[in-house]
């Protein structure tokens, strides 16, 4: 009953951070220099096609109005529809996603089966050779930018031995669109590994030092049970307060990932939308993702009170 | 876990390592196009690309890029006032879903061109007047002569579509699901990954086309394309940066061909404010400038300085008489003390993030130095230097042309022609020069015309406002086994013969 009055009133206290999100979203690309109209309608276009557009667009109305527009298609679930493209943002939406979700489950995994293993290896070695290497190791990772990492591997895997697509979506079928999700989740996963095995590194070297695990140690639990129990779940909390962080940031998309990978995903899409001043797809996917934000931090804070029974609401 | 793992190993090595493009398949790697209508708004290469297989005109332009050959029209003639082209017109062409061509169709699809209030190339169209068509011929007159009237009905815009076929949907739905009488027709669009064309069963020449499908495979990032054309997943790659021209050129099983473009790219200096406003400061500042050296570090030997503002596609209307203005900074220094500035100026030049501009940013401001102009750069994204330039806010910035069709008057109507486009941003509202641009469209007699687009050249020169700095090639690189692929100096791509050989 707690649980849920307490889940209740953080699904209460969203509402004004949403509605902040919509003002800073819609004021943020408003206010930024570039004339939408000019951009949809061409370079070459002269200025009274131009217009035409800005009329068409709705962009010759008050900010305000425009504003309120917005607001009323948002509370009627009506996220409008592209600017540039001429297609509701749904439906654009519901085709990036499904890619930008696989590609962030995947790389979430292979993230989590480097860094759970060599994090707390690095932790209980601390201060040895394994400590040393794996320490070094991520800090490489995390200094390589992603978009050198995912050429080099292109050339290796693509170019020189064909056995991997270099880059782009082929959707024939779900293997094929596996084949296409290695690289660039390996590439995205090495940063989340590297993040995580330093954290649990730093969790696991607090935590064997604790009374508690002494004492399952002298109360006689094998080697492994003290481990399970006692030094990995405890060394979980503050690694899965930074998976869900890191989550929510990979689910907004990559737009490097995306671009280098040629990967139709919702990274790319608001790219090309914040270029193309396409209001509606910036608006809609930002307060889409802001609400995602919300919702995977207090799903983790509930996680919490399974993970570690001491934390109450 | 491990056995997982063996499995994911093992069908990784089971299965092919990835789809390589078809046989009957051909692919292109590049940018998505967001419309496949040529009236749509922002219509550029991706579009125009795919467009050019869908829909055909009456007329086009010839892959050599100067002579106008006969496409839906078998012949024409131009009435001795200039005012009306009669064509008539290949009998029996029907569409792809097979609906016959009616005169209708053109009205309609001529009309369409030219009141599409949000197209942005419908000032192309503009100098028609009416069409009246029959199913066998199709009459157009024009509000005034226009001696570029028949280049410019070869442009991708002045195509034919199906009346009916567009008015039985929505103008959204219509501009993304064209129907022509092309070689090609729409088959897929899965949005964001590529664009599916299938040979038309119905095109009057089916039994020449080689290839079923063409897919337009959306890859935006130069390097990741070029690696799907070396690893054989795309056919095709266009737009090849200079700095990966090598590249290509060196991989084994790729052929690169460049070809001049029509592409140059200027510096505009604004003649409403301080210090440009001064014919002598720009004056000055065109000798301070090594465009040779600036082709030769951008575009190495893809490039070249230039001095007229027309392309080499334009051949007989080039003013040759003019010359590069030799970089002389000790005299551009001199020049502008006599001018009034012994203690030289500082202007702000705005440059777009894109690498091109910035090389050519960063080396003007070297140049530049010597000769007493200290140049601050401040990058801002491309759309809104435009903006700021358009309002004529800006003191100096860069842009590119490439054609759209054989004619200059398009270039110099944008570079003379105040009320177009303040003289490209410059604000340069010169009479004189905008009354001959006007003459020289309308002349009817070949060679007095091609007088007058010199003339306006040597204006244009003289005036200091729209510098070009150099002309560079395009290249396109394809697997060795495709072939048929024609390509001309506006970056058409002729596709209906292209194959892959065995």
């Amino acid at each position: 009953m707690r649980r849920l009055n307490y889940i209740l009133k953080r699904l209460l206290q969203m509402l004004p951070v949403l509605l902040v999100v919509t003002i800073m979203t819609f004021l943020m690309i408003h206010l930024i220099p570039g004339d939408p109209a000019r951009i949809m309608a061409g370079e070459k276009a002269r200025p009274d096609a131009v217009e035409a557009m800005r009329v068409k667009l709705g962009l010759n109305k008050p900010l305000w109005e425009q504003y309120g527009i917005y607001l009323k298609n948002l509370l009627t679930l009506d996220l409008g529809t592209s600017m540039k493209f001429s297609r509701p943002v749904v439906e654009m939406i519901r085709e990036r996603l499904p890619v930008t979700v696989a590609l962030t489950l995947f790389s979430t995994f292979l993230g989590l089966l480097f860094a759970l293993p060599l994090g707390y290896l690095a932790g209980i070695q601390k201060d040895r050779m394994a400590d040393h290497a794996i320490r070094i190791s991520t800090l490489i990772a995390i200094a390589m930018p992603s978009f050198w990492v995912g050429l080099l591997l292109m050339i290796l895997f693509s170019v020189n031995h064909r056995w991997l697509p270099a880059g782009g979506w082929d959707n024939t079928n779900l293997f094929t669109e596996f084949k296409c999700l290695i690289l660039p989740a390996f590439t995205q996963s090495l940063m989340t590994a590297a993040i995580l095995i330093r954290d649990m590194r730093n969790s696991v070297v607090d935590i064997i030092r604790q009374d508690y695990v002494d004492f399952a140690k002298s109360k006689g639990l094998s080697a492994g049970a003290v481990r399970r129990r006692h030094i990995i779940r405890n060394s979980m909390v503050s690694t899965v307060t930074l998976l869900s962080m890191r989550m929510a940031a990979l689910l907004g998309g990559s737009v490097i990932i995306e671009t280098v990978f040629a990967l139709p995903g919702i990274g790319k899409l608001t790219y090309d939308a914040i270029s193309a001043r396409d209001y509606t797809v910036v608006q809609s996917v930002v307060f889409l993702f802001a609400l995602l934000v919300l919702v995977v931090t207090l799903l983790t804070d509930i996680l919490y009170s399974f993970l570690d029974p001491r934390v109450e609401f | 876990m491990k056995k997982l793992l063996a499995l994911l190993c093992a069908l990784c090595l089971l299965v092919p390592a990835f789809a390589l493009a078809e046989e009957d398949t051909i692919v292109f790697g590049g940018t998505e196009p967001t419309y496949l209508e040529p009236n749509a708004p922002a219509i550029g290469g991706p579009e125009i690309h795919a467009v050019e297989q869908i829909n055909e005109g009456l007329v086009r332009m010839s892959s050599d890029g100067v002579t106008v050959e006969p496409l839906l029209a078998t012949d024409w003639t131009i009435s001795e006032d200039g005012l009306t082209y009669t064509f008539n017109l290949v009998p029996g062409v029907v569409f792809s879903d097979g609906t016959p061509v009616k005169g209708e169709d053109w009205e309609w699809s001529l009309y369409r061109a030219r009141d599409t209030e949000t197209s942005e190339y419908r000032f192309i169209a503009e100098p028609i007047d009416t069409v009246e068509a029959t199913d066998s011929q199709v009459v157009i007159t024009l509000k005034a002569p226009n001696g570029a009237f028949l280049a410019e009905l070869c442009s991708f815009n002045m195509v034919l579509g199906c009346k009916a076929y567009a008015e039985s949907m929505t103008e959204e739905e219509y501009i993304m699901n064209p129907m022509g009488t092309g070689a090609y027709m729409l088959k897929e669009w899965n949005h964001g990954n590529y664009v599916l064309l299938e040979k038309n069963p119905n095109y009057r020449n089916a039994d020449q086309v080689k290839t079923q499908y063409i897919k337009f495979q959306t890859v935006e990032d130069d390097n990741t394309r070029l690696m799907q054309l070396q690893s054989g997943q795309i056919d095709i790659m266009g737009d090849i940066p200079a700095s990966l021209m090598d590249v290509v050129r060196n991989s084994e099983g790729l052929t690169l061909e460049t070809f001049e473009s029509t592409q140059i790219r200027y510096l505009l200096l604004n003649t409403t404010i301080e210090p440009f406003s001064d014919i002598n400061v720009r004056k000055a500042l065109v000798k301070g400038i090594n465009r040779d050296e600036i082709a030769e570090v951008v575009y190495g030997e893809f490039g070249g300085a230039t001095a007229s503002v027309l392309s080499a596609a334009h051949t007989k209307y080039i003013n040759t008489d003019l010359e590069v203005v030799p970089y002389d900074p000790e005299g551009a220094k001199a020049d502008l003390e006599a001018a009034g500035y012994p203690d030289g100026i500082e202007f702000t030049l705005y440059a777009s993030p894109n690498e091109v501009y910035q090389q050519i940013a960063i080396m003007l401001q070297s140049q530049l130095a010597p000769a007493g102009f200290k140049v601050n750069i401040v990058t801002e994204d491309g759309g809104t230097i435009y903006e700021h330039a358009q309002n004529l806010e800006l003191e100096a910035c860069m842009f590119q042309w490439s054609d759209d069709y054989y004619d200059p008057s398009e270039v110099l109507g944008w570079i003379c022609d105040y009320d177009q486009s303040s003289a490209w941003f410059t604000g340069l509202n010169d009479v004189e020069l905008d009354e001959l641009q006007a003459a020289a469209l309308i002349e009817q007699d070949d060679e007095k015309r091609v007088e007058m687009y010199k003339e306006l050249q040597q204006r244009v020169y003289d005036n200091y406002n729209v510098i070009p700095l150099f002309h560079n090639s395009f290249a396109y690189a394809y697997n060795n086994s495709v072939q048929g692929l024609a390509v001309d100096t506006f970056s058409n791509y002729y596709c209906e013969n292209i194959f892959k050989a065995e």
